[in-house]
């Protein structure tokens, strides 16, 4: 249902199309990090930089939009929840802007990183990409189910994350002279759990503002109890 | 609710008729003692009808029929051995355009102790009319000018004078009726300020058309719709995660 007024829903709708933007740049930026580094391509990881300054102002855009809601229209009950939700959600996705960012930086000084393990970053990429096309979906539809799966395939994130750093001591072990070559790619690796975490929190408050329960530091049991899911996991 | 404390009004199954027209569809809910209970909604949704059903002020309207269970203090109200006068001491109300008497302040604040004869002599009386002033944070502003009327008060004053005036005869609920809607936000605040400190000696029912006011003032907020309670909870919930679709729709502003 709408406002009486229409200004509030103006206000409102303003402030969601700015998180969604960000979540679509930010997931845009992990997959062109995946190409940049395929690709040896310098100039993409310029733009995925350059990019980060894009983020930035919409984040302070997202923060100041959320100010003048609370003064013009005294945001209360499913109002507020979103409002707070949406500064919270913000910096999430600000700090995975400066994540992808990092990684960015990282493929401008790649020397043959590529050609060790070109599959691994993929792999963690699509994972990474999947999952913040879910927050997305979940933050836009106040979708909790949705939310639940983001949360769910962190794990399988971390799992990856896991297996990819053993391999890599691996290689180091096997070849000495690939050991800074393979801590950047750990490091790359490390970035895309990061964010990970990151989307982990954005569902977390997308629950909290569906149904005003607060689940940041809730057992994984307790939460799919209260989404009405077992957890067949772990 | 929370179970420990102490239930001051129990409203059971009440239902109330103007003419024909049922305005209260059997309302349901205790209110706690020193405490604020807000009550919210659109105009016409009954939250002033039930106001004034906890000190019979309904009876003095004609057409007018209560049916169902108001006890205070366990006691019912709606007895036929009950003194409305009384009960009115006991249950005191504040209005929403401040009404004092065109009398003195002092006056004010001593007719009615005057008839109830809750004072013996003159010494009791400037006792009782100081503590009185001093309960409702306006002594500090009127000492000097008691015998000044009270009509020549600003609005925030006279409703502070209102209240002085309801807690002279030692009432142990007041109830009040929107009683800032006429005043500014300064005065309001003062007002607030003031309920803050009386719900600690007195139980406190508010209506109020500002959200922001319940919201502020109140540990537990009733929404009416259309004669019927829709909800009723801890502040803090009504106005963050409330339970009810019509509440959420009415607290944000989605109504009508």
């Amino acid at each position: 249902m709408q406002h009486t007024l229409r200004s509030f829903d103006i206000a409102l709708d303003e402030l969601n199309d700015r998180i969604g933007m960000m979540f679509k740049l930010v997931r845009k930026n992990v997959r062109q990090c995946q190409k940049a580094f395929e690709n040896r391509d310098s100039a993409l990881a310029k733009t995925i930089i350059d990019r980060d300054a894009v983020l930035n102002d919409l984040e302070v855009g997202v923060d100041e939009a959320a100010r003048q809601l609370i003064v013009h229209h005294q945001p209360a009950a499913s109002d507020l929840r979103f409002v707070f939700a949406a500064t919270k959600i913000v910096t999430d996705l600000e700090r995975m802007g400066d994540l992808t960012r990092n990684i960015a930086g990282l493929i401008q000084q790649q020397n043959n990183i590529e050609q060790l393990a070109p599959d691994v970053l993929k792999s963690m990429t699509e994972l990474v990409v999947e999952q913040l096309k879910m927050a997305r979906r979940a933050f836009m539809r106040r979708d909790t189910q949705l939310a639940r799966q983001v949360i769910e395939l962190d794990n399988s994130i971390d799992n990856l994350f896991i297996n990819d750093q053993r391999a890599l001591l691996t290689h180091m072990a096997e070849s000495p002279e690939l050991i800074s070559t393979c801590m950047r790619l750990s490091n790359i690796l490390k970035q895309l759990e990061r964010i990970a975490d990151h989307a982990v929190n954005t569902a977390e408050m997308v629950i909290y503002m569906v149904m005003g329960r607060e689940v940041r530091h809730i057992s994984r049991q307790e939460l799919m109890e209260l989404l009405g899911e077992d957890d067949d996991e772990d | 609710m929370d179970n420990k404390a102490t239930v001051k009004i129990r409203i059971r199954d009440l239902k109330l008729w103007y003419g024909e027209s049922e305005a209260l569809h059997g309302i349901t809910l205790d209110i706690s003692a020193n405490s604020v209970t807000a009550f919210i909604g659109p105009s016409g949704c009954g939250k002033s009808t039930l106001l004034r059903c906890l000190n019979r002020m309904n009876d003095r309207i004609a057409s007018c029929r209560v049916q169902g269970d108001v006890l205070i203090n366990d006691q019912d109200i709606y007895a036929a051995d009950v003194d409305v006068v009384q009960l009115r001491t006991h249950v005191g109300m504040v209005f929403q355009k401040p009404n004092p008497f065109p009398k003195s302040i002092y006056e004010n604040i001593a007719y009615a102790p005057r008839i109830h004869g809750l004072a013996s002599n003159a010494d009791e009386m400037d006792v009782l009319v100081e503590e009185s002033l001093k309960k409702a944070s306006l002594w500090d502003e009127v000492k000097d000018k008691l015998d000044q009327p009270g009509t020549a008060l600003s609005g925030g004053q006279q409703q502070r004078l209102c209240i002085a005036r309801t807690i002279a005869v030692r009432p142990d609920i007041i109830l009040m009726d929107e009683p800032c809607s006429a005043l500014d936000p300064i005065a309001t605040a003062k007002i607030e300020a003031l309920i803050e400190e009386l719900k600690q000696e007195y139980t406190i029912v508010i209506v109020t058309h500002s959200m922001q006011q319940a919201a502020r003032v109140s540990q537990q907020t009733a929404f009416f719709y259309l004669g019927d309670l829709i909800e009723y909870g801890e502040t803090g919930q009504i106005f963050t995660m409330p339970k009810e679709q019509r509440t959420d729709d009415y607290i944000t502003g989605r109504f009508g």
